[in-house]
């Protein structure tokens, strides 16, 4: 999958967000976003995705050349793209396991088998770390914010998109978890040869990561690009970019 | 009889005029179902091999059936009784027999069937069918002994040719220790309107759950008393009303704690389409004296539609006592649009991921039910509603295949 994001702007809530965000992502390349609160980061991960309450105003997505601005976000996770949330949402009432197969079963046109599928989530939850009350429990409803980012992760794993949009995966975990979790992106991404683009604030995830393209975002804009260097950069200096 | 009749007119005198509400704020929030039509009710009954027909498809054994047909009770634990063979017995043992509770004695007045269920002593699990095409009022009287424990279902279904009522009682009395799951599941029809009135009263260290859920009927109003009235004794309600069209619900719970170290919750949920209205009228009593008593209400609402209309009205009266812990909350919204969000992320369409939303709200009051049976027929019958806009029809839904799932065994 190639995902083109071409002079985007977009408003949320009548304010302008993203003022010109070009980006390109390549077959199972594996990208950072970086930058400050408020740079757009996480709109432009809910842009991507189609998120209702984002207004595109001007330029374009495209994924394998073909625009995807007017698709609903279900027909988005259809061509393989999937958000991994900052705050997922929790619903009492629907249970993981159905959950997860209501979308295994909308995305693929070979369900596999209840089997085969059940022990997909629990060797995934095990890898994962999850205690295996949680998977019998509601989605998300009660979970601490580490144990939700970890349920996010898992779902990736399910669903095996080609894309994996991750916003901040490492927020709310301990020094343990993110490695664990650091460690179970890698190994999806190399089983399923996915393309990652990764959102975070601090390098402390990206220690146990190979990325190969870092994007600095600030403002709406990108205004630095490069590869693992720029890290080491934006650890020393902060986010000291002008474009 | 004549303990009855002699206030029949007075009965239903007071019930057209509310007087029986004891809050004026709910003789405004109020559901009015007319007795003039009700009451007469059609002549036209049930035919007991359409009854039997009706318990076949719906796949379920009863181990009672109440019909204006024929009345039917395979368990001794369970005695049906015409309203001229009611004796003293009953009579005397009755919490409603004061005529000061006018919406009591309004059903108390026209009731035509007592079911008398006696769980003394062991563990008993009941299922019971209520099915009538006329007006039938009916009483449950149910007495369960001390240390006892009773798992009681009843489902309440209608198929009438003209407008009719199906009015309810219960009184449910349990003794020291005593332990009572009751599921209520009404599924009435279009032309029927119901009227519920529920009693019960808890002994020391007992626990009672009572779990209600309104599918069906084009009124319901429903009203009950639940007090907690030995030491250490818990009542759990839980109700869950899902309507649609034109469909009404008018459903007041009264809790009381009465006693030290007692536990009075209620847990109301209505998911609302068409023009429906829902009335929540949860209030809560913390009687004086009662040390440690945790008394808590919830009222939630989903609507489904701009014309939907929901009234959440949580109310407490707490009197002084120590340590006593009393919560009240209500919300009421349209779905969570990022939560529809959300799931249409992970591929789902935007209608499956609100059916989704729906059923797992459903489900989270459903899931209070320990009767397998109870809470598969509720679910059941919900999920046909949300997929095909229907109520009143359990007996078609067998012929869908929704009832059989593989490798599950009926009782």
């Amino acid at each position: 999958m190639i995902l083109e994001v071409k002079e985007l702007h977009a408003e949320m809530e009548g304010k302008e967000v993203l003022k010109g965000v070009n980006m390109t992502l390549k077959d199972s390349e594996f990208h950072v976003i970086m930058g400050p609160n408020g740079s757009g980061k996480t709109t432009l991960a809910k842009t991507i995705m189609g998120h209702p309450g984002v207004k595109i105003t001007k330029g374009d997505i495209l994924v394998d050349g073909n625009s995807i601005k007017e698709m609903l976000p279900n027909e988005r996770a259809k061509l393989g793209i999937f958000l991994q949330f900052q705050n997922p949402i929790e619903i009492e009432g629907l249970g993981i396991v159905n959950f997860l197969n209501t979308a295994k079963g909308s995305l693929s046109q070979q369900k596999p088998s209840y089997k085969e599928f059940m022990g997909d989530i629990k060797s995934n939850a095990e890898k994962l770390k999850i205690r295996e009350d949680l998977i019998g429990r509601s989605l998300n409803y009660g979970f601490s914010g580490g144990e939700k980012k970890k349920m996010e992760i898992l779902q990736m794993s399910i669903l095996k998109p080609k894309l994996a949009i991750l916003d901040e995966p490492d927020s709310g975990l301990d020094i343990d978890a993110v490695k664990v979790v650091a460690e179970n992106i890698n190994d999806f991404k190399k089983k399923n040869d996915s393309g990652v683009l990764l959102i975070t604030h601090y390098s402390r995830i990206l220690n146990y990561m190979e990325p190969q393209f870092i994007h600095v975002m600030k403002d709406g804009k990108v205004v630095k690009e490069g590869g693992k260097d720029l890290i080491h950069e934006i650890e020393k200096e902060g986010y000291k970019f002008d474009r | 009889m004549q303990y009855y009749k002699e206030f029949v007119e007075d009965a239903i005198r007071n019930y057209n005029s509310l007087d029986y509400e004891h809050i004026d704020l709910y003789k405004k929030y109020s559901v009015s179902i007319p007795t003039d039509i009700g009451m007469k009710g059609t002549q036209d009954i049930s035919a007991e091999d359409e009854v039997n027909d009706f318990v076949e498809k719906l796949g379920v054994r009863f181990d009672a059936i109440i019909s204006d047909a024929f009345c039917r009770s395979g368990s001794e634990s369970v005695r049906i009784l015409k309203a001229e063979e009611v004796g003293k017995d009953i009579i005397e043992g009755k919490i409603f027999k004061s005529s000061e509770d006018k919406l009591a004695a309004f059903i108390n007045a026209t009731a035509s069937r007592f079911v008398v269920i006696d769980a003394k002593s062991g563990e008993k699990s009941l299922n019971i069918l209520v099915y009538t095409k006329s007006t039938m009022p009916v009483q449950f009287i149910v007495n369960v002994g001390e240390g006892a424990k009773l798992e009681l279902f009843e489902f309440h279904a209608s198929k009438a040719e003209s407008q009719i009522v199906s009015p309810t009682l219960h009184e449910i009395v349990l003794g020291k220790e005593a332990r009572a799951e009751i599921d209520i599941v009404h599924d009435e029809d279009e032309r029927t309107s119901a009227i519920g009135m529920l009693k019960s009263v808890a002994a020391e260290r007992s626990r009672l759950k009572v779990n209600f859920v309104y599918n069906g009927g084009a009124a319901t109003k429903a009203r009950s008393l639940m007090l907690a009235d030995g030491l250490s004794s818990e009542i759990t309600v839980n109700e869950i009303a899902f309507g649609n069209k034109e469909q009404k619900f008018d459903l007041y719970n009264y809790m009381i704690n009465s006693k030290p170290y007692t536990t009075a919750l209620l847990e109301s949920g209505a998911v609302l389409d068409g023009s429906a209205q829902c009335m929540l009228k949860g209030y809560a009593k913390v009687a004086n004296g009662t040390k440690a008593a945790n008394s808590r209400i919830t009222e939630r609402g989903i609507l489904l539609s701009p014309d939907a209309h929901i009234d959440a009205l949580p109310d407490m009266s707490i009197d002084y006592s120590d340590e006593v812990k009393a919560t009240h909350s209500a919300a009421t919204a349209p779905i969570d649009s990022e939560a529809i969000f959300y799931l249409t992320s992970r591929g789902i369409s935007e209608e499956s991921a609100r059916k989704l939303f729906i059923t797992a709200f459903i489900a989270k009051y459903l899931s209070n039910m320990d009767n397998g049976i109870a809470k598969e027929v509720a679910m059941s019958l919900m999920l046909n509603k949300l997929e095909n806009g229907t109520f009143g029809n359990a007996h078609e839904i067998s012929a869908k295949g929704i009832w059989a799932v593989p490798g599950k065994k009926r009782r």
